[in-house]
């Protein structure tokens, strides 16, 4: 025995309570036990802790763990009532409870849900805008404006250009005549530049136009066109911005 | 949806009167808190009205919960002091367990089919020194025995739940069983 029967203290109470609930280092374990065998008093010692430890754990086995789990029971309608009574809830503050409870899922849904409308909002104020730019310049206030033709094809006649022309304000030195289709005096404008010659056959052209009936209510159809009378007539010409297009 | 939450988190939604975050803390804690007081009181009866009582305190002063100290700690603490209230109201009416030497007063025992009627008598016999024992404890020794056995806590657990040092709550451990082999030598059971 190392410690000759006196009942010292070998210093190993609470490796012992660990070794007794099973909550010890391998190292320490191997320690404790080589010192058991060369020391009775801590043997003994070990022996009445683990006697008194099993009693409790056996009391807890037959009197509490068969035991069902009380229902317990808040009674939070009471203390809601009390917490409505006296915090007065605005709009804002429960919104801000809402996104505080939610948490960040909700946050980030509700910041992309403004973003999204915010994106909405300027795509039509954008759309709206070129509706508004393209619709100041209508058929019915291009009836209003004259169209020059030339008669003369020798006379240079200045004709302003289509984009020159506001809904509300009038042409100068115009001889009013009848209203043509827009492309077609897009394209009788944009042809007649300032000190430009018309030719024989633009006048040839000027003829024909005039001499069709005019399309007041609806845009004209390509396919009406006769190629083969007005060959001069593309696509491109009515799109024609003055860099270049005429053949 | 409140599973992956920590007490803590559960807290601050129940602060912000949720009332389903609280709930999830009593799901979570109510057999640890019932078998506190179990250990405590020694009574079913006692334990499952501590517990009761300890939840609503703690629902009552959530608001007061400031977050240094872990929700365990929180918890554990309103319950030590619920059933140490039901000890001092059990004195006054002179009701506490401790007098009932005789072990007169309703017990839950559930006795093993293949044990003798001697067998049994004697079992619940030491069932009742034991409960004796324990609550003869002191408070602090009582705590730590109570939550090693009952609530099969670690000792590490114990040791931040109450916020003592490991060593302390080993040793706090090891006097507390000294303390019960005293009282169960002196008070041998009679084997019929």
């Amino acid at each position: 025995m190392l410690n000759n029967g006196n009942k010292a203290n070998c210093g190993f109470e609470d490796i012992m309570v660990s070794y007794i609930y099973d909550e010890i280092a391998t190292a320490e374990r191997r320690k404790f036990e080589t010192h058991l065998v060369d020391c009775s008093v801590c043997t003994d010692e070990f022996a009445e802790i683990s006697n008194a430890r099993f009693s409790v754990f056996e009391w807890q086995k037959e009197e509490f763990t068969h035991l069902p789990t009380p229902g317990i029971v808040i009674p939070y309608a009471s203390k809601r009532r009390v917490v409505e009574e006296t915090v007065p809830v605005g709009f804002m503050a429960g919104l801000r409870g809402l996104l505080s409870s939610a948490g960040m899922p909700a946050m980030g849904a509700a910041a992309l849900l403004v973003c999204l409308g915010v994106g909405f909002a300027a795509f039509m104020f954008i759309r709206r805008s070129d509706d508004s730019f393209a619709s100041n310049v209508k058929i019915e206030d291009l009836k209003s404006t004259p169209v020059i033709t030339v008669d003369n094809p020798d006379q240079v006649v200045a004709v302003p250009q289509l984009s020159e022309i506001a809904p509300t304000v009038p042409l100068k030195n115009i001889t009013p005549v009848e209203p043509a289709s827009r492309p077609v005096k897009a394209l009788e404008q944009r042809r007649s530049r300032p000190n430009r010659q018309i030719t024989a056959e633009r006048s040839l052209v000027n003829e024909s136009i005039n001499q069709r009936a005019p399309r007041l209510d609806k845009a004209p159809v390509l396919s009406s066109y006769d190629d083969n009378v007005d060959k001069s007539l593309r696509l491109s010409d009515l799109f024609d911005d003055g860099i270049g297009g005429r053949r | 949806m409140f599973i992956n939450l920590s007490d803590e988190q559960l807290v601050e939604l129940a602060v912000s009167e949720d009332s389903d975050a609280f709930g999830e803390i009593v799901r979570r804690w109510e057999r640890k808190i019932f078998a506190l007081c179990f250990g405590m009181l020694g009574r079913e009866d006692d334990a499952r009205d501590a517990a009761q009582e300890a939840f609503i305190a703690a629902y009552r002063n959530i608001g007061n919960f400031r977050g240094e100290a872990k929700v365990s700690s929180w918890l554990h603490r309103i319950a030590v002091n619920q059933c140490l209230t039901t000890k001092r109201r059990q004195k006054s009416r002179a009701e506490d367990f401790l007098d009932d030497e005789n072990g007169e007063q309703e017990r839950t025992f559930v006795a093993s089919p293949h044990l003798s009627p001697a067998k049994t008598t004697e079992k619940a016999e030491r069932m009742t020194l034991v409960r004796q024992a324990v609550g003869a404890l002191p408070s602090d020794l009582k705590q730590v025995i109570v939550m090693k056995e009952f609530e099969e806590m670690t000792f590490q657990e114990i040791s931040e739940t109450l916020e003592l040092p490991l060593s302390t709550v080993k040793s706090r451990l090891y006097t507390a069983l000294k303390h019960l082999r005293m009282k169960l030598e002196r008070t041998p059971v009679e084997v019929v």
